[in-house]
């Protein structure tokens, strides 16, 4: 193994801006999340504005959340782990900058055009034709830089953690071009290529390996190598790793039917995606307990550590979201639930609960190594952020399902003649106080996300007599 | 389409994924690409050594190094 060597020339310029885009799109991203949860308290918070409203700006939330602070993240974590792993610096600084460039211009033609209206109408992948053919030309560049990095490596391994990076890059490709195939008629406005039930089937394809690929396997790739560097441990097995790699991008792909569990969907279709997904726990569970397992010997490092906390809370989450998912996509478990809030739940326990905060433990971690300084600013703030985003999910979560199995229920009671018991409003304004508490916890997790741009902002602004010279080497760009 | 067969392509998919990355590794090449995140940072290197006695300053072998076996000073593996 090639250890304890002058550290090559890493570039870590691309990743500094891809780490506080993060930052800055996740802020701006969870204070539209929280409006529209104030929106559902009180509706006349769209003040009648059509680009207020909450139907345009549901899918800015969540582009600007998914790709604007999921993606950077992933960017960030991407080109810092690779670099490291293979000690070797990123290929082409030219298309790494093309790349913190082009995505961010995405982001920003996100940013003016759904609240214009101008949308595909896919969740997830509303950016209309030349947006999303931009994006295509940038994740193409991305895929360049990293895999071309891959092959000039200086170790004899691939590190498990970039094999989850590289399949995130080829699946997402892969999702993004089919799902968007479409024929313009105008720069931002198109009609896909596919109609009826095989448009729904194509779209939750793409869906939920948006999930499965842009949500969760980046971000494994992620654990895998936050969670040993910031615990001193190698991961707990090795083996368990690559056969929860092979697992899960075998099956991810399979389960997107269960989104159109009694559609039009041929029925075999939609018991395929249930079996698939429900297979799709033994997998997930694997990769977090071999995260978990990763703290054996050392989980007194718990006590001082915030941002461990983040990252084995993360995993936790990870787990509950992972089991719940399955159950949900159960036939009969979906009767109820689907439609309700309770999904609204299932999601940001994952997005919240494991994305953002693995996220957030990653670039705590990553943020002083970057920036040349010693660690961050503050401990007291990142330890006041992990309670912030712990309760803030908490709150959203527990709320969402109150209110989801509320609605499920009050939704199929009948009376003996036959009629709904309940009217769709009377489920609704039962409904009000889970919108209360859930915007409560979104403002917790706002809060919380303000304070780390906050440190962030400090630890730059840290005296520079204050560098670390071994963290910040002299050929580092 | 039988989703049966589907079920067989991912069980194929994965035999093959499974088999082609571990069947030629050895416990030690295991070993030594989990060590990679520790490989370019000798201060936590040192302190990864320290808590868990396994060394990572030449090569992944069990147990403190001793800068005397045959891995020592390999640049790759």
């Amino acid at each position: 193994m090639q250890t304890a060597v002058t550290q090559p020339a890493y570039n870590y310029k691309v990743i500094r801006q891809f780490t506080l885009m993060t930052i800055a799109w996740g802020v701006l991203g969870m204070c539209i999340g929280v409006l529209l949860a104030a929106q559902l308290v009180w509706p006349e918070l769209n003040f009648d504005t059509p680009w207020l409203s909450f139907g345009r700006l549901r899918p800015l939330h969540t582009s600007l959340v998914i790709f604007g602070f999921a993606g950077s993240a992933q960017f960030a974590a991407s080109y810092y782990a690779v670099q490291r792993t293979c000690q070797t610096r990123l290929f082409s600084d030219k298309l790494a900058a093309f790349t913190f460039w082009g995505w961010q211009l995405t982001i920003m033609s996100m940013l003016v055009t759904l609240p214009m209206g101008l949308t595909t109408t896919k969740e997830y992948a509303e950016i209309e034709f030349t947006g999303a053919v931009w994006m295509a030309i940038v994740w193409v560049v991305y895929g360049i830089v990293f895999f071309t990095t891959l092959t000039q490596r200086k170790t004899q391994h691939i590190y498990v953690g970039n094999w989850f990076f590289g399949a995130f890059i080829l699946v997402i490709a892969m999702l993004h071009v089919v799902n968007h195939l479409a024929i313009p008629v105008d720069w931002f406005k198109s009609y896909p290529v596919y109609s009826g039930a095989t448009d729904a089937m194509v779209q939750w394809w793409y869906g939920h390996n948006a999930v499965g690929f842009f949500l969760t396997t980046g971000f494994l790739g992620m654990m895998y190598y936050f969670v040993p560097k910031q615990v001193n441990r190698p991961v707990y097995s090795y083996r368990l790793s690559i056969v929860h790699f092979w697992a899960l991008i075998t099956l991810y792909i399979w389960a997107g039917p269960h989104h159109l569990h009694y559609t039009a969907l041929p029925d075999w279709a939609q018991s395929l995606g249930m079996a698939m997904s429900i297979i799709l726990l033994a997998p997930s569970w694997g990769g977090m307990i071999n995260g978990m397992m990763t703290l054996s010997g050392a989980w007194h490092h718990l006590r001082t550590d915030p941002i461990l906390r983040f990252l084995v809370v993360s995993l936790a989450f990870y787990g509950m979201s992972t089991f719940e998912g399955p159950m949900m996509a159960i036939k009969t478990v979906n009767a109820l639930s689907h439609y309700t809030d309770w999904t609204i739940g299932h999601v940001h326990a994952g997005a919240l609960g494991w994305v953002a905060m693995i996220t957030f433990g990653s670039l705590y971690h990553l943020i002083p190594k970057v920036f040349g300084r010693e660690k961050m600013f503050s401990t007291a703030m990142i330890n006041a952020h992990f309670w912030l985003a712990t309760i803030g999910t908490v709150l959203y979560i527990a709320s969402m399902w109150v209110n989801g199995i509320t609605q499920g229920l009050m939704w199929r009671a009948v009376n003996e003649d036959g009629t709904l018991t309940y009217s769709f409003v009377e489920a609704l304004e039962a409904s009000h106080p889970g919108f209360v508490v859930r915007l409560a916890g979104g403002l917790c997790f706002l809060a919380g996300m303000l304070l780390m741009a906050l440190n962030t902002w400090l630890t730059i602004r840290q005296n520079q007599a204050g560098l670390s010279t071994e963290r910040m080497p002299a050929n580092v760009a | 389409m039988s989703p049966d067969i589907w079920g067989l392509t991912v069980l194929v998919l994965f035999y093959l994924g499974v088999h082609a990355c571990l069947a030629r590794s050895s416990p030690r090449d295991l070993d030594e690409a989990a060590m990679l995140p520790f490989a370019d940072d000798p201060e936590v290197a040192r302190r990864v050594e320290r808590q868990t006695g396994r060394s990572t300053t030449g090569c992944s072998c069990p147990g403190r190094c001793n800068n005397s076996c045959e891995h020592t000073g390999r640049q790759a593996f």
